[in-house]
Parts: C-alpha cells; structure tokens; sequence
C-alpha cells in the first residue's frame, strides 16, 4: 500500500524538482538574455525596423547604406545569439541528460521520457513573441543572404555545405545554431513553424514582385526552377547536419502546391486587368490554367472575378462599347483558360444581364461590327473569323481556345471526351456556340431580329448622313451579315443600298436630260452635274424617315420640282416625294466682303434665307413665316447663333421662346470660324434626326395622361403606356416618341424603370 | 447679306401614281414589293388595267395564268382583264 503511493508520488515531486530547477537556472536568465540582445539590437541597429521593412519589401535592404555594414551586423547577431545558445543549451543539454541518467535508474514503472518533452514544452512556452520574432528575423536575413550567394553555384552536396560554412561566417553561425538545437530535439519545437513560415513568406514574395505587374511572361517555370535551387537548396542546408532527409521530398511537394496556389491567387487578383488585355496576356492565362489544375481556385476565381467585373464595368460610368470589349476579351480569355466554356458562362452572366439592359447595346455591338475605321477592328475580324470557320476553313480558329468545340461538333473527339466540368451550370449545352464570340454578343438578347433591325436603321443614319454614293464598305459589310444572319432578314438592307446605286444612275440621267432640255432657264445650280445630286428612297425598305414639314426657298423649290419633272418624265407613273429634312445644302453667305460657305440642311438654309429679306425677326413671327413651331425653330436658329451669323436682342426670360427676337450679324469679324463647334452642333442635328422628338407643349400634355395612367395602374411596361396614349391622346404618336418621353422622365427622377415596367417616383 | 446656293443633294421617296395603295392582290404596298420580289420600283412593277385597277405586273399575272383564257377578269371588279397601255 505504502510502496504504491510512494511510487505515485515519485514523479509528481521529480517534475516538481526538474521543473523548478529549469525555470530558476536556465529558462529565466536564457530570456533575460535573449531579452538585453533585442534590446542591444533595438538600440544599434533598430530590430523593429529591420522587421518592418522586412515585410514592407522583399529582400534588398536600402535603408542600410552598406551592404557590409548589414552582414558584419548580421553575423554579429548570430555570434551573439551562438553564444547565448551555446550558454543555455549545453546546461539545458545536461539537464536532459540528467533527467535521462535518473530514467535509466529508476525502476521501468515509471517512465520519465515525457518529462523531458514537458520540460521541452515548457522551453517553448517561456519563450516569449519577441524571441520567436528574433528567430524569424535571423532566418530571413540568412536567407535572403543565402539567396545573394547562391545565385552562381548550386549546393546540394554536404561538401558544398561545408565549403559554404567556410567561406560565410554568417552561414557558419547560422547552422551552428541549429546544430544545437537538433542536438536538444528543441529544433521543431522552436524553429519548425519558423522555417515553414519563413519560406512560404519568401516564395509569396518571390511570386508578388515578379509577376504581379507582368502578364504577358509565363512564370511557371522560372518559379519552378527558383523554387528547386533555392528553395529546396535552402532547407537542405538547414537540414544537410540531420542524416535524415527523406521528409525533403514531401516539404518539396508541399511546397510546389503552395507556390501553386500563390500564383493562382496572385493572378486572380489581377484577372481583370488580364482579362482585359487578352491576346498580351496569354502566357499569363496559360499559367494559370496549370494552376488551376493542381490547385482547388476555380470558384474562387470566378467569384473574384464576377465581382471585380461588377465593380469594375457594370456601372453607368462606363461606356458601353467598352462593356462590349471587356466582354468579348473575358470571352477569349476565359474560352482559353477554360475550353468548356464553363468558368466563362459563369463569370459572363452578370456582365450578359447587364448590357440586355442598355439601351445601346445592340447599336454598339452592330456600330462595331460593321465599322472598321475606329479602333474596333477586333470584332471586325472576329466577325470574318468566325465566317470563315462558318465556310468550313477551320485553320483560321484558335486551336487552342476553339478545337474541343470545333471537333465536339464534329463528333470526333469522343475519345478525349471530358465530362463537364463541375461548376458548371445545370442548363448549360455543350455546344459550339460557345466559342463564336459573335453568337456571344448576338446571343445577349436571344433573338437576331433586333440586330437585324438596329443594323438597318444604323445603316439608314449612315447612307443619309453620308450623302455619298461610294457604298463598297456598306456592300462588303452587308455581304458579311447576309452570311451571319440569312438573307432573307436583310433584304430591306440590301434594297436601301440598291436605292443608293439607283439614285446614282438615275441622277446621271436626269442631269443629261437637264442638260439637253432649256437650260439655260435653270438656275446655273443645275448645269453644273456635281452640285446637284438626289437620293430616291424607296419609302417601304428605309427605317422611318423623320418628317418636317417646311417651305423651302423658291430657289430650292423650282429646283426640285425640275427635278421631279424629268424623273416623272424617265419613269412613267412614278413622282416624288421630298424629304426636307433631311439632305444638304452647299450655301455661301456674303457678309460685307467676306464670303462663308456652309453645308447644311434645307432647314437652315430656309432659316437664314429669311433674315435676308428682314434683317430681325421674332421667333414666333418667323416661325409662321416658315410654317415650323417654335421650338424647333430655335434649334435652327440657335446654329447660325453659334455661327455668328445671328444674335439674340431681347432678354425674354428661358421659357418664353416665341418672343425672343433674332437680329443678323452685319460685323463678319464677329463671325465664328471655329470649325469644330460647326461640326458638334451638325452631329446633334444628325441624332436629332432620326430619333423621335416630341415637342415641349406635348411633352406636358402626354406626361399629364401617363402620370395619372401610373398613378392608378401601379407599374406599366413602355408597350401599354404608348396603347393608352394613342388610346385617349393622339392615336398618330409612336412608340418611339413614347420611349423619348419616358426617358426624358426617367432622367428627371420623375419615373422609375426596373425590369421592362415604368413607374412614379415618389 | 447675301445667301446664294451652291449646291444640293436632296433626299426623296418614290411613290407610284396610283388610285390605291396597296396591291388588291398580295395586300402589300404599291411602293413596296410583291412577294416574289424583292426589290420594288423597276423590278417589281405595276400594271393598269383597262377596268383602271392596278396591281403588281407580277400578281396579277398569276393571277390571270391561273385561269382559263375565257374566264380572265380583274379580280376587283371582275370585267375582263386588258392591259391598259398608255
């Protein structure tokens, strides 16, 4: 019985002993030690700094002038920190071996082997946060002065080590230190989470200041190489006094997978700036495609890059032909980072939803299409691209990004067949559409007929501004959507361009007629073939031409009703129906001595042409004159004011436009010759043309119906508003006029749009 | 001040002088097409009857190769179909 609790008692009083014996003789002085040398260094050298910068930049020191100075310091440390250890560890050393020589004594029935790793464990813990961070401190600095040495020559063999030893004090006292600490099995206790540590810090390092910036080098080799010689090289020196170095193996493989996942993340931090400058980018998506495949970042990357996407582009601040750019890039990037075409349905969803809810999108996306003079020429040869492969060439795809689609289409690549990846959303089809970034873009509202239409009124704007005859481009563009969309939607398309042709040979024609036929009574406007020119609409083909309904000055008026005339004369029971707002007309003004010429519609030359007679007008009375409302008037006369050509006398207040009074400029110095405001104001006219505009005493009224119409329907979609407007306020009013009041609202703040529905905003 | 016009290019649409609008026969424009066509104007043209109804030349040649000879009448108006030349 006794026996029994005495051996009960044997150990609790041996720990007691062995433990007091630890805290009081080594571990106490060892930290106070330790202690003065953080405090030495704090004073000499500024230790906080030295770490601090550590983590700020990676490696070179240039706070310390002297790179001498730095390692005669560095080695300093480590002697000083040798010598403390040599101090504390060798008493530590006999303790252990005390405690042991006890164990050995003492009868088998009680085993002291785990007080040793208490009492190591106690070490570890007596230590305090600044030791560990001297510790970390003297690793970094070693390596990173380990890193400088090994630049030139590989260590691998325990003779290069020695040698290195040898030659570099700083090395010497480094391993020295280690020693002693793998002799006291003290080594992973203390150092193992700081090599670790250390490490992955340096490799994070290593990837953030090489590649961080640069995406157009692929960086996987080069890491994988830094990683081998000095990395690898790094923890064998550590270890190279240890005989057992089989774990190197599994620390390399933990390693690579680290620095893959390093990468990984380091490009998804910056996957939109890659994203965006794709074709230079390459190599940087190539790499991280391998990453990709050893390391578990998928959704992660989309999720980084569906938000920086969101923040980045999805905002009303950007443009949307560059949301269609960004998404045609991410389309390629994403359909060479990911072939399925997965990872890019999953990241383009939101960017999709979004450009459906831009008005312009289509305008944009078929501007671009058909426009190579800017710097869109990218979707432009997307577009032949994708017609080629369309005819069969499939050279001129990718291999890369296309050839799984390609060849999945064709049935022949079963046996490489790859099941979907397992993101992958559960209505997505397999099919090659994916990769035609064309179908993409036309795809974002599901339907050609939209782009069909918008390219047709696009192309309307683009003939009738124009005024030119030379339609090779429009000819060539129109042939390449007839491939992309079928003939049958374009042939509106196709007959405004044959109008164009035919107005050309219609005109030669009816010039030569001019010519022969009493001449000399015309104006010598006609004679001269190259002043005079028209083109003949067919009506029914052309997107709905805007009317205004003006009286020209007789001189335009005879001439177009000669004109008329003879192309009555050439084709028997046809006439014609002029335009007069659209068109141009090639004017001089003399102005004392001065002459100016101008081109610009008829409408303004109608407008000038009247203060010929009167040099002052009142808008009201000149808007009579010329039977035109006022409003629209203004607009008229407010260019020849930007022209200087006219001046506003009376200060009528904003609203009151019929009674402002015009006068005309007799002082041509005061004449505006900036060109480029000549150029604004005719672009606006331009926009003004063709889209819908309704005037100001209508815009009250119809707002007056749709308010009260909101007021008691809730929220009404853009289709019934315009039904109940022709319903109850004019039954000639367009949807398109409609639209423009809504959105001029809409702008205001007045009426909300959310999801195809209008409604008051309260 | 002095405004003298140099030149011009006008913008104007074709029409048909015609007493309707639309073709009795494909129910479509004058100034557009008939079905089978597809431009209007020269390729597609009108034709006038002697019963002064007019149609596409092209529907109202179906029309009339699609009965017999004696039975060949202005779907308008059914009096005998005569072309009406001018």
């Amino acid at each position: 019985m006794e026996s029994a609790n005495l051996l009960r008692l044997i150990p609790t009083f041996l720990l007691n002993n062995f433990k007091d014996d630890l805290n009081d003789r080594i571990l106490l002085s060892l930290t106070s030690d330790l202690d003065v040398l953080i405090e030495s260094i704090d004073t000499n050298n500024s230790f906080k700094v030295l770490t601090l910068n550590e983590s700020n930049q990676c490696g070179n020191d240039s706070t310390l002038s002297n790179e001498h100075d730095h390692d005669q310091f560095l080695v300093e440390i480590s002697t000083r920190l040798y010598h403390i250890f040599i101090k504390y560890f060798t008493e530590l050393k006999k303790h252990f071996n005390r405690i042991e020589k006890f164990n050995s004594k003492c009868a088998q029935s009680i085993n002291l082997s785990d007080l040793v790793s208490y009492q190591r464990s106690i070490l570890t813990e007596k230590l305090h946060h600044p030791h560990y961070e001297l510790l970390v401190f003297l690793f970094k600095k070693v390596f990173d002065y380990y890193q400088t040495i090994s630049q030139d020559f590989q260590h691998q063999t325990i003779a290069d080590f020695a040698n290195l030893r040898l030659n570099h004090g700083l090395i010497d006292n480094f391993l020295n230190i280690i020693n002693i600490l793998f002799d006291l099995g003290l080594f992973d206790h203390l150092c193992g989470d700081v090599v670790v540590g250390v490490v992955e810090h340096k490799i994070k390092l290593h990837i953030e200041s090489t590649s961080m910036e640069n995406y157009e080098e692929s960086f996987i080799d080069s890491f994988k190489d830094w990683l081998d010689r000095i990395i690898i090289g790094w923890i064998r020196l550590i270890y190279s006094c240890q005989s057992n170095l089989e774990h190197l193996g599994d620390y390399k493989k933990q390693l690579m997978h680290f620095m893959y996942t390093n990468y990984a993340q380091c490009r998804i931090k910056r996957l939109f700036e890659i994203v965006i400058d794709f074709p230079d980018s390459k190599n940087a998506v190539q790499d991280l495609r391998q990453c990709l495949v050893k390391t578990n970042l998928r959704s992660h990357l989309v999720r980084s890059l569906r938000l920086s996407i969101e923040e980045r582009l999805l905002h009303p601040g950007v443009n949307t032909s560059d949301i269609i750019t960004a998404y045609v890039s991410a389309i390629k990037a994403l359909m060479f980072l990911d072939p399925t075409g997965v990872m890019m349905e999953n990241v383009c969803e939101p960017l999709k939803k979004y450009l459906r809810n831009r008005d312009d999108t289509v305008k944009c996306i078929v501007s671009n299409l058909t426009d190579d003079s800017e710097s869109s020429n990218d979707l432009m040869e997307e577009f032949c691209k994708d017609l080629y492969s369309y005819e069969g060439n499939m050279d001129v795809i990718d291999s890369n990004t296309a050839d799984c689609a390609v060849l999945g289409s064709k049935n022949k690549c079963w046996r490489v067949w790859q099941p979907e990846p397992v993101d992958s959303p559960p209505d997505s089809t397999p099919d090659s559409s994916k990769a035609n970034i064309i179908s993409m873009l036309v795809n974002i509202y599901g339907s050609k007929d939209m782009f069909v239409n918008e390219y047709k009124s696009l192309l309307g704007d683009r003939l009738l501004s124009s005024y030119s005859f030379n339609m090779e481009k429009e000819i060539r563009n129109l042939e390449l959507l007839k491939l992309k969309f079928g003939e049958q939607n374009l042939f509106a398309c196709e007959a405004m361009l044959k109008d164009i042709s035919e107005s050309k040979r219609i005109n030669a024609n009816i010039l030569e007629q001019l010519k022969q036929h009493g001449v000399s009574k015309m104006s010598d406007l006609v004679v001269n073939a190259s002043n005079l020119k028209c083109l003949i609409l067919s009506e029914q083909f052309w997107p709905k031409l805007k009317e205004e309904k003006i009286d020209l000055p007789s001189e335009l008026e005879q001439v177009q009703a000669r004109f008329m005339k003879s192309y009555e004369a050439f084709k028997g029971n046809r006439t014609l129906v002029w335009k007069n707002s659209l068109g141009l007309v090639k004017i001089e003004v003399e102005i004392g001595r001065q002459i100016f010429e101008f081109e610009v519609s008829p409408i303004h030359v109608a407008v000038i042409m009247q203060f010929q007679q009167k040099e002052t007008w009142v808008v009201s009375e000149l808007a009579q004159e010329l039977k035109m409302c006022s409003f629209v008037l203004k607009k008229k006369i407010l260019f020849w004011k930007a022209q200087g050509l006219l001046k506003q006398v009376s200060n009528a207040s904003q609203d009151d436009v019929p009674n402002e009074v015009y006068t005309l400029v007799k002082d041509s110095s005061k004449l505006n010759k900036n060109k480029n405001l000549v150029e604004i104001e005719e672009e606006q006219e331009k926009t003004q043309k063709v889209s819908d505009v309704l005037k100001e005493n209508e815009i009250n009224l119809y707002w007056n119906f749709t308010q009260s119409m909101l007021r008691s329907g809730g929220c009404l979609p853009l289709e019934r508003i315009h039904a109940w407007l022709k319903l109850y306020a004019n039954p000639d009013l367009t949807i398109e006029q409609v639209k423009f009041l809504v959105d001029l609202k809409t702008k205001d703040q007045l009426l909300k749009y959310n999801a195809g529905l209008y409604r008051l905003n309260k | 001040m002095k405004v003298t016009i140099k030149g011009y290019t006008g913008v104007a649409v074709w029409k048909w002088v015609a007493n309707d609008d639309t073709c009795g026969i494909c129910r479509m424009p004058f100034d557009s097409c008939c079905n089978d066509c597809k431009y209007p104007g020269d390729d597609c043209p009108l034709v006038w009857g002697q019963c002064s109804h007019c149609f596409h030349m092209h529907c109202i040649m179906k029309w009339v190769n699609g009965h017999q000879k004696s039975n060949q009448s202005c779907p308008m108006c059914r009096q005998a179909w005569k072309i009406k030349e001018k």
